[in-house]
């Protein structure tokens, strides 16, 4: 029992998808500019995270 | 996409929502084409590492839009060459099933908001904890014994 305790334990952790990252803002334009975002601004939101290859 | 999120927080109510662009260079090259006239905040992607890519994939790949929610997990992914009404449409599918609505004072997001919640303010409050805005409950920007007192009346009243 505590041999399967433990490896559905490490599948959890296997298995976790959570993302997470904190970097400035740069755009000039945003109300958030100069913070870090996603974390702390924005903790409470749903996020989409559009990647773009531009700066 | 800025105006995508003003649709989905103005006319959808989904007030919490936020675009974040994830750029793929470093500050040296920035250049201001893909932010203009757009208020949604840019984050840099430092290249060569790119370790937000690196975290997000397979996800992460150019053009795309990764949905994460509140806590961090995966709701979902979609190509987004250009805003067409599938892509609104997937996103607002997903808003759908997940968006909740933040009560002011809920703290430990059981619903209700009772002595539980002032615990969790006080707690916050003397350990310097993160804290979110359901706390600021006078929305004076900063977390203070004043919001304990507010939350303390809302729950007598």
């Amino acid at each position: 029992m505590k041999k399967m305790l433990i490896i559905l334990f490490v599948l959890s952790i296997g298995i976790s998808d959570d993302y997470m990252y904190s970097a400035q803002d740069y755009n000039a334009t945003s109300p958030t500019y100069g913070q870090d975002v996603w974390l702390p601004q924005y903790s409470d939101y749903i996020t989409m995270h559009f990647f773009s290859s531009q700066g | 996409m800025s105006n995508f999120q003003e649709e989905l927080r103005n006319e959808d109510g989904y007030e919490n929502v936020v675009f974040i662009a994830v750029g793929q260079t470093n500050i040296s090259s920035f250049n201001n084409n893909f932010c203009a006239n757009s208020d949604l905040p840019l984050v840099m992607d430092q290249y060569p590492s790119l370790p937000i890519r690196a975290q997000f994939s397979p996800y992460g790949t150019h053009k795309s839009i990764v949905i994460l929610d509140y806590d961090g997990s995966y709701l979902g992914s979609i190509n987004a060459n250009s805003v067409t009404n599938a892509l609104k449409n997937y996103i607002r599918g997903i808003l759908a099933e997940h968006y909740e609505e933040l009560i002011i004072g809920d703290l430990n997001s059981d619903g209700t908001v009772n002595i539980l919640d002032v615990i969790q303010l006080v707690n916050m409050i003397l350990n310097n904890q993160d804290i979110d805005s359901t706390a600021d409950l006078n929305s004076d920007d900063t977390v203070n014994i004043l919001d304990v007192i507010q939350l303390v009346n809302m729950i007598l009243s």
